[in-house]
């Protein structure tokens, strides 16, 4: 996730916030293309 | 007045009230809290309320995804929730009379919780402290609302106008028949958002049947506007509800149909409150802004691609960027051009100003904001030049540096 990577937003939000933030939805991304739902309606 | 003091001067004016909604939004603008009866409500304006702090690290579809060892790993310990001071407002459209109010989390000691979305905001805003700015912001958003039955296919359907009992499946932006047909509706929000201090301003039907954006009024509160935002979407989804509507803040309800942005207009004003913005030239040409604006939109170009994470947080979000529908596709900035990112309006100079377009209106506010303040501080301190401004169609094609599509957002994980 390129937020992960950017030391310039890293400087004012934290890099431990986008860590946790970043892993946070990578796993939620993990866990939609498993459930395989359709992307319009899937957390309605 | 003290916390507990508000409570009291709240029942005198609402001495019906029987609960308390004490709530908080969480990282996907769900909201969680716990409600209490009404003579409970004191000791959470005393000593607050216990909560987990991973709540505002779930998904989107409420689980916890134990990100960072936070949540399964270290046992989901709990967190202090303060009552925001100005946010006990009553909940008018509950079927029972309820008051609420929303929380902020900090330790035992005070030190604001590091992972709460509004105190990541209000550590950007310390830094415009230190240059003697301050930024003022107002939210636009745009919503759907849907027939709570889908059609035969499982599909999402828009409701039927209250007036004529038929379903609009027309796309006719700014129709005021669509705005009359959910008047009761539309009035019952902005009512409500006005008893809770929050202040709305033009009501437009949108690009699709359904959708509708509702502006807020500019503030030079940033947190406070944001507070504002989770007041006004709480609003507009509970009073559908209660009306026979879902309503719905996702980018891309429908694939075929516009998608809801979050829109925001930003501008900077110094220690004697004058905006920083205005250059003094005619609008459009580069004497119209100073050097802190186009440094801003310098920064926020420069960022763009690292923030989509935060503007586009879903796989849902990304399918509302696609050319040629006033959604940007590019780091682009212009004058009076809705094809681009950054936009700086038409407006009397004193009104100067950029609007921010690429979000979508299910991003959370307050990282939205953090993101862009950060953006155009980043702009200002290393004056970060913005390029020429784009004249015509901004939108034809993407830019393929823009991680616009869920794979590509997550492609350090691919790798």
């Amino acid at each position: 996730m390129k937020l992960k990577q950017s030391k310039r937003l890293a400087s004012y939000l934290g890099q431990d916030y986008l860590n946790a933030y970043a892993s946070c939805k990578i796993r939620e991304y993990e866990a939609f293309v498993e459930s395989g739902k359709p992307e319009t309606t899937w957390y309605l | 007045m003290s916390l507990a003091n508000q409570l009291d001067e709240f029942l005198q004016t609402y001495p019906d009230t029987r609960y308390l909604d004490v709530f908080y939004s969480d990282l996907s603008n769900v909201i969680r809290g716990k409600r209490y009866p009404i003579a409970q409500a004191k000791k959470v304006f005393e000593s607050g309320m216990m909560t987990p702090g991973s709540c505002f690290l779930l998904a989107v579809t409420g689980e916890s995804m134990d990100p960072e060892g936070m949540g399964f790993s270290d046992g989901d310990p709990d967190e202090l929730g303060i009552p925001i001071p100005g946010t006990l407002t009553p909940a008018s459209w509950t079927q029972i009379p309820t008051a609420q109010v929303m929380l902020s989390l900090q330790s035992l000691d005070g030190e604001p919780y590091y992972y709460e979305p509004r105190n990541v905001l209000a550590r950007v805003l310390d830094r415009f402290k230190e240059i003697g700015l301050s930024p003022v912001v107002a939210f636009e958003l745009e919503f759907y609302l849907l027939d709570p039955v889908r059609d035969a296919n499982n599909e999402l359907v828009p409701p039927k106008s209250p007036l004529t009992g038929q379903r609009t499946d027309a796309t006719q932006v700014y129709s005021m028949d669509d705005v009359e047909d959910f008047s009761l509706y539309l009035d019952e929000v902005t009512q409500t958002c006005l008893r809770q201090g929050v202040t709305t301003g033009a009501i437009s039907g949108e690009y699709a049947p359904g959708q509708f954006e509702i502006n807020l009024q500019h503030t030079n509160n940033p947190l406070r506007a944001a507070d504002h935002c989770v007041l006004f979407r709480r609003a507009v989804q509970s009073i559908a509800r209660k009306h026979g509507y879902q309503g719905t803040f996702m980018a891309k309800p429908y694939l075929d149909n516009a998608g809801s942005g979050l829109h925001l207009h930003i501008s900077l004003v110094n220690e004697k409150g004058e905006n920083v913005f205005d250059g003094g030239g005619q609008y459009g040409t580069s004497k119209c802004g100073t050097d802190l604006l186009f440094h801003s939109i310098g920064g926020l170009k420069l960022n763009m691609a690292d923030s989509m994470a935060i503007f586009a947080p879903n796989a849902n979000s990304y399918h509302r960027y696609v050319p040629n529908i006033f959604v940007p596709v590019t780091p682009s900035w212009g004058y009076e051009n809705r094809s681009v990112a950054i936009r700086v309006p038409k407006s009397p100079g004193a009104a100067r100003r950029l609007e921010h377009r690429v979000s979508g209106a299910d991003a959370n506010p307050y990282l939205v904001l953090a993101t862009l303040l950060a953006s155009i501080h980043d702009g200002i301190v290393n004056q970060i030049e913005p390029g020429e401004p784009n004249e015509g169609n901004a939108g034809e094609v993407s830019d393929p540096n823009l991680p616009l599509n869920s794979r590509c957002s997550h492609e350090t994980k691919a790798k």
